[in-house]
């Protein structure tokens, strides 16, 4: 089919997605989706396209072509495909009985709420993906759960999630743990001034990461000049802090046995002891930069692949600790400057001395605001992409 | 038992310049059907490539529960085409490389160290029938262009703009004016200063007006925000909420970015007064929301095939009396503002916070120095109910989120005077 072209490479995907919405504490509807389609990339000369649909025909070789003809994009060949043994990405259950499971779940969430969800979402996903180009085929079939609640009381609010690849999520406690985030809320005072220590959840701390720190580890930023840590491989960035990134995590959300170009999963350390070891790379920046690739993915069929973050585990010393202020999560996170690192964010279920406070502020650049973290709880639980435990940072000004 | 099918043919076309290269280049075709049924009050959803009475059956086996749901069944007809001025079918690929090629030539310039140019032009394709009898189609095509640029002085810093619209090719016939102003914001802010903190008097530029009408109100008269309680403007139909000047629309008929004929379930596109003259007047609504609340539809949008849900369109704060030199002349000591990096408000609460993309002190009416990074927050209500509004209208196009799903919108707005917190260091 790909004769014209030198390499070519076919990502494709099915998937089987299943959901139920929670209104108000009812559920609303069930829905099954069924997906399959291609994203299919190829080589001439040197030089990358890319092009997908539902289906695998002629008339996607010839769009092929067309862009093959203006493409700059250069690649030589696309990248050996291979497959780490990862457990714990599958679950039986998931796949064969999802709408028993989306139906227990709510059971479980309409018993254990104490306040109203205004609105939620269970979702069930098995998902298989299959990378074939030149030098062979990977595949693997992947299922997810997960879970978002948003409940309110009175003029209060909050919202958690949580993730697994099992039906093993603990929607009690979930549950449970937004309604009381609900119900403080509703009876929060103003938050006051001042300079302390502050406590991140897990929750605010993947927050305030993943929109103004990890881009910089970003291959493709780095090469193209958009990251601040461009040139500084084994300078200290933040002294004591050790971040990698890992898909080869058993049971992890964002775990995998290989990548969206089919590159075999490895681990990376990006900070250790607070030095610089390395950037996150797809294949081609890999090849630029000189790391290691597996960190390739799409959101879809139809997207191309794209530098991003795995399971990204954060190593601060371990301790137990008390301060003055908690923070839940951030409003606004998304708006933080991934260039600079510069962040303002509102506080969201914050805590000052143990009360429910509101309209609390954080600001800073995260490059000097993690030189404060000085220690993490022992108890760890992934958010999104992050693995870390609530993060003590000293010396915080709250702003009010 | 009602019911509603529809398809989606979806055609995109999109490639980037970065750092004066050809990248990304993409395709991408999408074609499925989505089945929709309501029954005992529960909706069912399937979504795959069936024929309609399996499809239909499919829907059906999925509504397994009970509920309260119901629906305003309207049927609507008609079949709509978007006439573009100049057809992006007839520039080929070279053509549009080519075009973006000229715009780098903008960017190029001293202290710029990297520079991304991205073109996209989307078809969609639509038809949806149900079971009243209703049947709609349409293909409305969008173009536009994203320029962003970045420069290093004393910081490394970034901006961009976005010009996105419903149309043809001519949509970005004014990118060259939107590069030349992206190298000069990118360059001043280099140099420019984190900004003071504390409440004051704001000047917002429309881009930021629109965000703000869009984050702030738009999403607290969504009506399924308003039906779960999670809405501050729940109850307060017919109430005072906003100062006398502030009137907001949503308009899906005009033709910016959130352009639709017909919404996602087949109901015909109508402007809708969200407030007028500071009373709010009615809540955006999908066919089920309409009929809970004895509202108008018509709001019921939806990402790819997805369960379509109340949306906003075109959003924007109606235009007023002022001038920009008058508004400015009220401002003592406070700040101008422009753009937006994005937004979130917590719908139930009021609470907005925004980041702008730069801004200025101003002092005694005078525009000075240059900030960045700058956050703005408040409570909604609050600000609105002290605001005064310029004469300029312009829109900004953007993708909104909402239950993980991204549609097309535009925000706009004029020149708007208020009092916010603004944060910095």
């Amino acid at each position: 089919m790909f004769e014209a072209f030198d390499a070519f490479e076919v990502y494709e995907v099915r998937s089987k997605y299943y959901s139920i919405s929670i209104e108000k504490s009812r559920i609303k509807n069930v829905s099954e989706e069924f997906e399959k389609g291609y994203g299919v990339r190829v080589i001439k000369d040197g030089k990358l396209a890319f092009s997908s649909a539902t289906s695998l025909d002629k008339s996607l070789v010839e769009k092929l072509e067309k862009l093959v003809r203006i493409s700059e994009d250069e690649l030589d060949s696309f990248p050996s495909v291979g497959k780490r043994r990862v457990g714990g990405l599958y679950d039986k259950k998931l796949e064969e009985n999802p709408l028993e499971v989306l139906k227990e779940s709510f059971e479980t969430i309409e018993a254990e709420r104490s306040c109203e969800i205004a609105s939620g979402i269970v979702e069930i996903e098995t998902l298989e993906r299959r990378v074939w180009n030149d030098t062979g085929e990977v595949s693997e079939k992947a299922t997810f759960f997960a879970v978002m609640l948003e409940a309110v009381h009175d003029k209060g609010s909050a919202y958690e999630f949580d993730a697994s690849r099992k039906a093993d999520l603990n929607l009690e406690r979930l549950t449970e743990k937004v309604c009381s985030l609900a119900i403080d809320d509703s009876k929060a005072k103003k938050a006051e001034r001042r300079v302390c220590d502050v406590v991140l959840s897990p929750l605010a701390f993947h927050q305030l990461l993943y929109f103004s720190f990890y881009p910089s580890f970003n291959g493709e930023n780095v090469v193209k000049g958009r990251s601040v840590l461009n040139g500084r491989k084994g300078e200290t960035i933040i002294e004591g802090l050790t971040i990698y990134d890992d898909p080869t995590l058993e049971g992890k959300v964002f775990s995998y046995s290989f990548d969206d170009e089919g590159v075999k999963a490895e681990r990376k350390t990006l900070l250790k002891e607070g030095v610089l070891k390395g950037f996150l790379c797809d294949f081609k920046h890999s090849r630029i930069l000189g790391e290691k690739a597996g960190n390739a993915f799409r959101e879809d069929f139809d997207s191309l692949p794209k530098i991003h973050p795995s399971n990204i585990v954060v190593e601060i010393e371990k301790g137990s600790f008390d301060a003055d202020f908690y923070v839940h999560s951030f409003i606004g996170a998304h708006t933080a400057n991934p260039v600079s690192g510069d962040f303002s964010l509102e506080c969201m279920n914050a805590y000052q001395n143990g009360e429910p406070v509101r309209g609390a502020m954080l600001y800073g650049n995260v490059f000097e605001f993690l030189k404060k973290v000085s220690c993490m709880s022992k108890n760890v639980r992934q958010v999104e992409n992050t693995i870390c435990g609530d993060v003590l940072v000293e010396n915080v000004e709250i702003k009010a | 038992m009602y019911y509603e099918i529809r398809e989606l043919e979806a055609k995109s076309f999109q490639v980037s310049l970065e750092n004066g290269k050809v990248e990304n280049a993409k395709y991408s075709e999408y074609c499925g059907k989505s089945f929709r049924v309501l029954k005992n009050g529960f909706w069912g959803y399937f979504v795959g490539n069936l024929r309609d009475e399996e499809g239909l059956k499919k829907a059906e086996k999925l509504a397994i529960f009970e509920a309260d749901s119901e629906v305003d069944s309207t049927p609507f007809e008609g079949s709509f085409v978007f006439k573009q001025k100049k057809k992006l079918e007839d520039i080929s690929v070279e053509e549009k490389v080519e075009f973006l090629r000229e715009i780098d030539k903008i960017l190029r310039k001293e202290g710029i160290v990297s520079r991304k140019l991205t073109y996209l032009e989307v078809f969609r394709n639509v038809r949806i029938r149900n079971s009243s009898g209703g049947e709609v189609s349409y293909e409305v095509p969008r173009c536009g262009i994203i320029i962003q640029a970045y420069a290093k002085g004393e910081t490394l810093q970034f901006y961009g703009e976005r010009l996105m619209k419903v149309g043809g090719f001519e949509v970005v016939d004014k990118a060259y004016d939107v590069a030349e102003n992206v190298v000069e914001t990118v360059l001043k802010l280099t140099k420019a200063k984190t900004p003071p903190s504390g409440k004051m008097k704001v000047v917002m530029d429309p881009s930021l007006t629109g965000v703000f009408v869009h984050e702030a109100f738009g999403h607290a008269v969504e009506a399924d925000h308003v039906l779960q309680n999670a809405s501050v403007l729940a109850g307060k139909l017919g109430e005072k909420v906003a100062d006398e000047s502030v009137t907001i629309y949503d308009d899906p008929t005009l033709e910016e970015f959130g352009f639709f004929p017909f919404d996602d379930e087949g109901f015909k596109a109508e402007r809708k007064t969200i407030v007028e003259g500071g009373v709010l007047k009615s809540y955006l609504h999908s066919r089920e929301t309409a009929k809970k609340l004895g509202g108008k539809a018509g709001n019921g949008r939806s990402d790819s095939l997805d369960f379509p849900i109340v949306r906003m369109s075109n959003t924007f704060l109606s235009p007023g009396d002022y001038t920009l030199e008058e508004l400015l002349e009220e401002v003592k000591e406070g700040v101008i503002l422009f753009g937006s990096r994005g937004g979130e408000t917590n719908p139930a609460t009021g609470y907005f916070h925004f980041n702008t993309k730069y801004g200025y002190i101003v002092r005694r009416g005078e525009i000075e120095e240059m900030i960045r990074d700058v956050s703005l927050s408040g409570k909604t209500l609050e600000t609105l109910r002290n605001v005064k509004v310029s004469k300029d209208l312009s829109f900004d196009p953007g993708f909104c989120g909402k239950a993980g799903q991204l549609v097309p919108v535009a925000d706009g707005g004029p020149y708007t005077l208020v009092e916010a917190f603004v944060g910095g260091e």
